[in-house]
């Protein structure tokens, strides 16, 4: 089959009235947690895990990757409204979106955030279209020693990226690894620290887990503040940006496309990162860089179209690659492993329709968010006005429902609350969630890689250098590590940031 | 804020002694068989370099200001959030998901002020008929009866 054959089969399965069904909801749900603060992709999707296993597997992943995408464009609404940034990825947002709300001109932000998502968005995912064959042909080369190094690369990068300090990054992917220990050893069968509990000898679920960590935990931390939802009262019209707007956004968005989707790609990078960089650069390259800050248009739709592009630029790893390149996909991938579906290039060969069917279910899902957002503005900025003390019971009682549905076990419940509370303790000491579960994810793969090759090699860890494509993995993975250290080593007295 | 990174430290050494043990006792194997213990061992090991590394940047670190154990806590409400869930759990099965529901949601729809009885009650009604709908006759979740033999 060529690639309009499989376009077509795609559409096929998308466009089937349940697919269609759950691509809307997906977006409709993104786009409310985009809109609402305190619950963002993550934890929505961590939260909603259990109601998928009870739907087909395209109609779920298809519902997740829309409220992944769909928090993107929800997230502006709040920044440019409220100077309350709804998700990370659309913090930089806040800084000209804001002021071009203070400044009456409310309208045009939020019309260029979505229509520069859009297109965003769209160009992201015929980047996906093309570049998926080509991706899933060289993995399709990958042995466990590459498999290995490819692993190693991602949590790597997880880490450099850290916000705060890596050597705590590190320390959040080894406790996530060594909770993969738990349970029965997949090569010898044996128990592992699981000191004799019956309950234990599958190892920890995922939903608990993230649950716990990303939902529980930022109730836990919400419920400590009292939440302002204090919306600017603007008039909020002429949605459509000017002439003047497009001449210069344009440049802003195209730029935004291409960082964006290429760092969506990279393992360890993201949407957030994308918006942050392609700030930078508008900044950088603009004849009028004091201007920033201010409410210039070029600040909105930069990040913006950056973080799009690279939400859906992310699914090329974890479709073709099998390899996770945020904590958000890293969730999709233990989803797609619960529905007996293992991402990889095997994925596209075996199951084009449901391959191709997720992947232009994210095309309509694209036209769905540009009508839900432009001409529901208002509706969102009502949304905004639910308060938390009535909005965390909810979450709460959704993580319950929804750790209890696992297993139909209290147990569940008891260990996402247990591990809501460190996560809870793991932000108050400003140690990242994210590296913990992409370990936790990668984790089995990686022990089942890493064993599988020294078996190959007798033992020999020289097989990881031996063989050219793992070994340019390696070393990219090595140089990535020195870049972090080599500044460090300048420095006589490290900050505040790196230590803590 | 120190205190707690040290203490922090001092977990991730314990636990990283832990898994070697518990590694060594479950059979290392050798690098062209490596058995069940092989990873976990490095991992502990990796983890105790890297808390012990840290253990000592923080020990020598000197902090320009003074800040609050775990930085500011006002943990009412979470403890409250908390103690609730472990109470949810105790009881789910004796008293069955519609009463244990009912009187969860109504001690979170009261955390953050107190409201009228019938506000809490109404509004906890309305989210376990939702919930119930929902999960029970859409997704079939088997939820516990309870003694009442409700639900």
């Amino acid at each position: 089959m060529d690639l309009l054959q499989y376009i077509l089969l795609g559409f096929h399965s998308a466009l089937q009235p349940i697919n269609l069904f759950y691509c809307f909801l997906g977006v409709l749900l993104g786009t409310i947690i985009g809109v609402l603060p305190g619950i963002g992709p993550v934890a929505t999707i961590s939260i909603l895990l259990p109601i998928t296993f009870k739907i087909p597997a395209i109609s779920a992943i298809i519902m997740l990757a829309g409220i992944y995408y769909g928090a993107q464009y929800g997230g502006s609404t709040t920044s440019i409204l409220l100077n309350i940034p709804g998700e990370a990825t659309t913090v930089i947002t806040c800084l000209d979106g804001y002021q071009m709300a203070k400044k009456g001109r409310a309208g045009p932000a939020l019309g260029m955030a979505a229509i520069g998502s859009f297109i965003a968005g769209t160009a992201s995912l015929l980047g996906l279209t093309f570049l998926a064959h080509p991706f899933s042909e060289i993995a399709l080369r990958f042995g466990p020693p590459e498999y290995f190094s490819l692993m190693i690369l991602a949590l790597v990068v997880l880490a450099y990226l850290a916000h705060g300090s890596m050597l705590k990054a590190v320390i959040m992917a080894l406790f996530g690894l060594i909770l993969t220990y738990v349970g029965t050893d997949n090569i010898t069968g044996s128990q592992r620290f699981t000191f004799g509990f019956v309950e234990l000898s599958d190892g920890f679920d995922l939903v608990p887990l993230v649950m716990g960590l990303f939902g529980i935990s930022e109730v836990l931390l919400n419920v400590e503040q009292t939440i302002s939802q204090e919306v600017l009262k603007t008039q909020i019209r002429n949605l459509l940006p000017t002439r003047q707007d497009w001449a210069k956004a344009k440049g802003a968005i195209f730029r935004g496309t291409a960082i964006g989707f290429f760092l969506g790609i990279l393992p360890g990078a993201g949407p957030v990162i994308s918006s942050f960089v392609s700030y930078t650069v508008e900044k950088k390259i603009s004849r009028y860089p004091e201007k920033f800050g201010t409410g210039v248009i070029e600040g909105v739709a930069g990040p913006e179209s950056a973080n799009n592009a690279s939400a859906q630029g992310a699914f090329i790893p974890l479709l073709t690659l099998g390899v996770p390149p945020n904590v958000t996909m890293a969730i999709l991938f233990g989803a797609l492993m619960i529905h007996g579906l293992a991402p990889g290039p095997l994925l596209m060969k075996d199951h084009p329709d449901f391959f191709w069917g997720v992947v232009t279910s994210m095309y309509l899902g694209n036209f769905m968010l540009v009508f839900l957002n432009l001409p529901l503005i208002p509706l969102w900025v009502k949304v905004l006005k639910v308060p938390y003390p009535i909005l965390f019971p909810l979450i709460v009682l959704f993580c319950v429902v929804g750790a209890y549905s696992l297993n139909n076990s209290a147990l569940d419940i008891l260990v996402m609350t247990g591990f809501g509370i460190v996560g809870y303790l793991m932000k108050k000491l400003k140690y990242e969630g994210a590296p913990l579960v992409m370990a936790f994810v990668l984790g089995p793969l990686l022990e089942l890689n890493l064993r599988r090759s020294l078996i190959v090699s007798d033992g020999s860890f020289t097989i990881f250098f031996t063989r050219p494509l793992s070994a340019a993995i390696l070393i990219s993975a090595l140089v990535i590590l020195s870049f972090s250290f080599l500044p460090k080593l300048r420095k006589r007295k490290p900050d505040v940031e790196e230590i803590i | 804020m120190k205190k707690a990174e040290q203490i922090t430290c001092v977990f991730w050494l314990v636990l990283a002694q832990s898994v070697c043990w518990g590694a060594f006792q479950l059979n290392l194997g050798t690098p062209s068989e490596p058995a069940s213990g092989f990873l976990p061992f490095g991992t502990g090991l990796l983890l105790g370099i890297l808390a012990l590394v840290h253990l000592v940047r923080i020990t020598f670190w000197k902090p320009e200001k003074k800040e609050p154990f775990l930085g500011e806590i006002r943990w009412k409400r979470g403890a409250c959030v908390v103690a609730s869930l472990l109470l949810y759990v105790l009881l789910l099965s004796r008293l069955g998901y519609l009463l244990t529901t009912f009187f969860f949601m109504a001690v979170l729809f009261s955390i953050y002020e107190r409201k009228k009885w019938w506000v809490v009650g109404g509004s906890s009604l309305l989210v376990i008929a939702l919930t119930y709908l929902v999960f029970h006759h859409w997704l079939k979740v088997q939820f516990p009866v309870g003694f009442l033999r409700i639900g």
